[in-house]
């Protein structure tokens, strides 16, 4: 008995001092997210008056990504019509690991879609030749870099009656509130109201990451008015959704790119929306715009320096 | 023979059938991989060429031509790899040697969950932590954007640590005590009989445990995509604070874009992965003979 109670009073010493170290454990951890602000301060005191300075970091989307090839075609970061974008910068494989990267690094810059950088606090959003990156500048062609979100499907095969409603709602009146609704351009003006069709079945969608995020607001808007109508919507980019399509495990693909004259032979392609694409920066640089020539020598690898980007 | 032996028999007979199905499902599955990878990623080997493929320090898979060259990211495991053992194995074995014999109950009680529960934590968890925790430290502390090969080696260092305690823990508690106790009466401290007797004699135990570790620094993807920057240079080893893409990063990242020759030469990355963890498992085994022999 009295060995019993001295292995438990052990045992709570020994829980009491782990309790403590994981206590002491938080506060470091407390302490981190002070760091960055200590170290930004030191930046401002060691630097000129004109602001960031030290090593550009780039963060790039991986070879293949639909935004990476946009951003790369728009922005001619190109040799001979390749992908010249510098390997020195770092690879981000997915939207979510290029904001984290770009939020956390003080010294960052990388591109994302203008619906996800306006709504992500984490990063500053700059202006491309003195514009920025809003619907407005969008709509009327002076932000420079933008790029078409297109949705296609089978030619061989064709949409079935389900399919072919929900695009007939993408295209509505109600369609394109959502497009403006999530800070993408609507491509169609006065667009048609739609009214619900009473039809039930699955539709599955696949393709660009970029288009997801609008897809799946668009399936949740039609599905308010269908409730019988389930949309599998899946973002495995956009090459998977073009050969799902083609090989009919979808019925809609997703592209955030033109589609290639390959694919056009089997796909059909439909603009839904417009999306620029927002070159993105740690909230702490205090740099507001760069010229779309900047922006190509950064991401070419030819300025390296933050004090060489003004 | 009665009635009863015959359907002892029988049961007998449908166990041993049940048990030959179970243990060829492994086998089955191995086959089929291999006959999977080679047969769809030799031949895009052998048309790119093969000195070529492997010695390439080019990787430029969307250009017209392509240039396909994994040195890169041959040299990017290995480099990785090595830190995670330059991290992982003296921790993981000095606490294996801890737990087994300086460890007093309660502790113990304590510790072995939790290392368990190291072994069972999600990589992705672990490639976010290192991501928001290790990244900006060593960014902060070390120079350079964080995104280092420096970065994946610390943070595969803590992912082998389960591996190599275990089994190392388990190899010196298999050594039998009279070895200890020997060097205890030929006026040996606890601390000298440990280090210089106990933990030669479990040798075989702890390589098979730094061996397998090895073999999850290798493959593992997830966490390492997310911190170790990704590029495909070829790097020099004192450019430890630069990033680099490995095997397994290279595969997962652009796999699900590629199409065509690029998808053949993802999957060509794929069997030089699997010719590195057909080496370790092989270089596993000679141990486990030379324990038993």
């Amino acid at each position: 008995m009295i060995k019993k109670g001295i292995r438990a009073a052990l045992v709570l010493t020994v829980v009491t001092v782990m309790g403590l170290a994981s206590f002491t454990g938080c506060n470091s951890e407390d302490d981190t997210p002070n760091n960055p602000t200590n170290t930004a301060a030191d930046t401002e005191e060691t630097a000129t008056p004109s602001g960031t300075t030290g090593e550009i970091a780039v963060i790039t989307r991986e070879e293949g990504s639909g935004t990476r090839g946009a951003f790369v075609e728009i922005v001619d970061v190109t040799i001979e019509g390749n992908d010249n974008l510098t390997l020195e910068a770092v690879v981000a494989p997915g939207t979510s690991v290029m904001m984290t990267n770009v939020a956390e690094n003080p010294l960052a810059i990388g591109y994302a879609s203008t619906g996800v950088a306006l709504g992500d606090d984490r990063v500053k959003v700059l202006y491309i030749d003195g514009v920025a990156p809003t619907v407005e500048n969008m709509l009327n062609g002076t932000y420079a870099i933008q790029r078409p979100f297109i949705i296609g499907y089978n030619l061989d095969t064709g949409l079935n009656e389900l399919a072919q409603d929900f695009v007939d709602f993408i295209f509505s009146a109600q369609g394109q509130d959502v497009v403006a609704d999530r800070g993408y351009v609507p491509f169609v003006q006065g667009a048609p109201e739609y009214s619900p069709s009473g039809l039930t079945g699955t539709i599955v969608v696949n393709g660009s990451s970029s288009v997801y995020s609008l897809m799946q607001h668009l399936s949740a808007a039609y599905r308010e008015l269908n409730t019988d109508v389930t949309i599998d919507v899946h973002g495995a980019g956009t090459g998977h959704g073009i050969s799902a399509a083609r090989d009919g495990l979808a019925d809609i693909a997703m592209s955030s790119r033109d589609l290639r004259e390959s694919e056009l032979e089997f796909m059909s392609s439909l603009t839904i929306a417009i999306d620029g694409i927002a070159v993105i920066v740690h909230p702490d640089n205090n740099i507001q715009g760069l010229t779309l020539e900047q922006v190509r020598y950064i991401f070419l690898g030819e300025v390296t320096q933050w004090e060489n980007a003004r | 023979m009665g009635k009863r032996s015959l359907r002892l028999l029988n049961r007998e007979y449908a166990a041993k059938i049940l048990f030959i199905i179970s243990a060829s499902a492994a086998i089955i599955a191995v086959g089929l991989i291999c006959v999977f990878l080679f047969l769809q990623g030799l031949p895009a080997m052998w048309d790119m060429g093969i000195i070529r493929f492997l010695t390439g320090t080019d990787w430029r898979p969307t250009w017209d031509p392509p240039r396909f060259g994994i040195l890169p990211m041959i040299v990017g495991s290995l480099y990785v790899t090595a830190g995670a053992i330059l991290f992982g194995v003296p921790i993981g074995i000095f606490a294996a040697v801890f737990m087994a014999k300086f460890c007093p109950r309660p502790i113990y009680v304590i510790l072995k969950p939790a290392i368990n529960l190291l072994a069972g934590i999600p990589s992705v968890v672990y490639g976010y932590f290192g991501m928001v925790v290790l990244v900006p430290f060593v960014r902060e502390n070390f120079g350079g954007n964080g995104n280092s090969i420096f970065t994946a080696s610390i943070l595969l260092g803590m992912m082998i640590l389960p591996t190599i305690i275990t089994i190392s823990e388990n190899a010196i508690r298999a050594i039998p005590p009279e070895i200890y106790e020997g060097a205890i009466a030929l006026g040996a401290s606890h601390e000298r009989a440990t280090f210089k007797v106990v933990l030669p004699a479990a040798k075989s135990g702890v390589m098979a445990s730094v061996i397998l570790g090895i073999g999850r620094a290798v493959g593992e993807t997830m966490a390492v995509r997310m911190v170790a920057g990704n590029q495909a240079i070829l790097r020099m080893p004192h450019e430890f604070l630069s990033g680099a893409r490995t095997l397994t990063a290279n595969v997962v990242i652009e796999l699900g874009y590629a199409y065509g020759e690029h998808r053949a030469a993802l999957i060509a990355t794929g069997v030089v992965l699997f010719v590195f963890v057909m080496i370790i498992n092989a270089l596993f085994s000679i141990l486990k003979k030379k324990e038993s022999a």
